[in-house]
């Protein structure tokens, strides 16, 4: 076999698992991209403008704005990532991932097909989250290439860290529980609603430990052009951080009792 | 020489917590065959096609598809097989030609192909009405179809069949058959388990039997059931004998089943005519004779009773 012929073979098959998946999502998009995007009008609505109202402008930009970065990335990580999750665990539950065990695919490209599905949901959500967003605002695009190049890496990141979840996940609760209970947290308190270097001692020191802080800083960055963080330093953690995972959910699905007894 | 569609060699697996899956196998099928692989429940059907199809880990043994290693030609060894499971193992929520078109590309056909094969394996199915419709609605025979279907979208040269025939209706279970002996006869190799003996005496022409994760036996159809030592003929009489219990036959043991019936067992090979004389002398006066069941399950439970007495020993 040629391998240019492989190349074929592994085009149409990576294409098969995203159109599979990308139609799932969207054949539920009341439960999938829906309370994403309501989460978000409703704190732009009640604390971005009448709350925002009372508190002015936050390093220099309306306090609706200040608040999107973190609003975004909000929907772009737990959508990437509870897309990975759910997708994997349903497949072994309902065990159509025989399917791909039995098909011509290398783990690589398991992984790198269930990824990009999860990627596309983030990004599909982030940008329904800036699109109701923006006819509300005035805000000026600072940088778009930080802003895409961020919420790209931002998805792909948790799309992989999910696909990790779906492999573990024994019930439906084990895939949301890390999202319900580590990541939403993690970005409420990394700096969504707050500048984290306005906090004192030692809250502050706490909260730049986490690592969100510097995805939504970054963004913010990108967005708004106003940052404790250079989007450019976010840029090259996410990255460094993608390959870290992507190798790491690579070795567990290749190598999984939980996917080949 | 062609390479042998499938070669296992000392193939073993053991499930967590011990359970042995196989216990060295050692099968080989050379292409165009038509095999049937029997067993009783737990024997290790499932788990030596699942060794054979990538579904479950290799962990003794080798298994060689056309001469490709699954172990290390994955891609070159699975795309030369297609699978119908035990068990549906599809999405339930998706659309019948979805599941078939899906399929196609996870093996490298592109979208207009594998829209085409489907097209095709839909009509061929029976499933064409029913391509729009999500999975969950098929009934069971129609739900083995679409496994089928799925199975057969990028014409495998070995196609794998776990109980294709489980709980398929009269009619759907001979068109299967139809259809099996038609992609053999274009020279697909195919691999069946059934637990219908009438079904594997019927299409294949090779045999293994497997029980205890081991292979008992191994030959032609024809071949294995001239191994079978007794047969039992069923002889219908058109009055009641006399004194049933008193009647013996010097070629063969007989037993009253009820006042018109007796079962004759005698040795295979054995002429018949002398039966038939003893019977008459007796006054026996015969209205009809059969044979007995399935040739196949006398020689299988035989089999299985053999070992059974091994194991025992
Ligand atoms: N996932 C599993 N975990 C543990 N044990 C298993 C598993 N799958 C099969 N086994 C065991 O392995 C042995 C062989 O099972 P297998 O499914 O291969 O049998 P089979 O011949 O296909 O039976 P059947 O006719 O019932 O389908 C059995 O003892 C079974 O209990
Ligand atoms: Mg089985």
């Amino acid at each position: 076999m040629s391998p240019l012929h492989n190349a074929a073979l592994y085009w149409y098959a990576w294409r098969g698992l995203v159109v599979k998946q990308v139609r799932r999502f969207l054949r539920g998009w009341v439960q999938n991209l829906l309370p994403s995007l309501v989460t978000a009008v409703l704190f732009l609505a009640v604390l971005g403008h009448l709350v925002g109202r009372e508190i002015g402008t936050l390093g220099g930009v309306p306090y609706a704005d200040f608040i999107l970065p973190g609003l975004v990335m909000l929907a772009v990580v737990t959508n990437a990532y509870g897309n990975s999750s759910l997708a994997l665990f349903g497949a072994r539950l309902q065990r159509h991932i025989e399917e791909i065990l039995v098909a011509p695919m290398p783990a690589w490209l398991l992984v790198a097909g269930f990824a990009t599905a999860g990627v596309l949901r983030g990004l599909l959500a982030g940008a329904l989250v800036l699109a109701v967003a923006l006819p509300f605002s005035d805000l000026q695009l600072h940088h778009a290439g930080a802003v895409l190049g961020i919420a790209l890496l931002t998805a792909v990141l948790f799309s992989l860290a999910g696909l990790i979840n779906g492999l573990y996940a024994r019930s439906f609760d084990h895939t949301s529980v890390i999202s319900t209970f580590v990541l939403t947290p993690l970005i409420y308190l990394g700096g969504l609603f707050y500048p984290v270097e306005r906090l004192a001692d030692p809250w502050q020191g706490i909260a730049q430990l986490n690592p969100l802080y510097y995805v939504i800083e970054g963004f913010r960055h990108g967005l708004l052009g106003v940052s404790a963080v250079a989007w450019t330093t976010t840029f090259a953690v996410l990255a460094a951080a993608c390959v870290l995972v992507a190798g790491g959910a690579w070795y567990l699905l290749a190598h999984s009792r939980r996917l080949r007894s | 020489m062609s390479a042998p569609a499938i070669a296992i060699d000392d193939l073993a697996k053991r499930y967590r917590g011990g359970r042995v899956g196989l216990d060295g196998v050692s099968l080989h099928v050379e292409p165009g065959a038509f095999f049937g692989l029997l067993g009783p429940n737990g024997a290790g059907k499932t788990t030596l096609i699942g060794l054979l199809t990538s579904l479950l880990r290799l962990e003794r043994g080798t298994v060689r598809i056309f001469g490709h290693d699954v172990a290390r030609e994955p891609v070159a060894a699975r795309r030369l097989v297609g699978l119908v499971p035990q068990e549906v193992n599809f999405n339930s929520f998706e659309p019948v030609g979805e599941i078939i078109e899906t399929q196609g590309a996870y093996y490298g056909l592109s979208p207009r192909q594998a829209r085409r094969r489907t097209d095709e394996l839909c009509e061929r199915l029976g499933l064409a009405d029913r391509r729009r419709q999500t999975a969950w609605g098929l009934s069971g025979g129609f739900k083995r179809r679409l496994l089928l279907a799925r199975a057969l979208v990028h014409q495998p040269r070995l196609l794998v069949l776990d109980e294709p025939t489980a709980g398929v209706d009269l009619e759907a279970r001979h068109d299967l058959w139809t259809l099996l002996q038609e992609l053999n006869a274009d020279g697909v190799t195919i691999l069946l388990t059934t637990h219908y003996l009438e079904e594997a005496e019927r299409l294949c022409r090779e045999l293994a039997i497997i029980d205890g994760g081991r292979i008992i036996a191994r030959g032609g159809t024809g071949e294995l059931l001239r191994g079978l030592r007794f047969q039992t003929l069923v002889v219908e009489l058109a009055e009641p004998l006399a004194r049933p219990g008193e009647l013996a036959l010097s070629a063969g043991t007989l037993r009253p089943v009820d006042a018109h019936t007796l079962e004759v067992d005698v040795p295979r090979g054995t002429e018949l005519n002398p039966v038939f004389a003893e019977l008459t002398a007796a006054g026996a006066r015969i209205a009809g004779l059969r044979e007995k069941g399935n040739r196949l399950e006398t020689r299988f439970l035989e089999l299985l009773r053999e070992r059974g007495g091994e194991g025992a020993a």
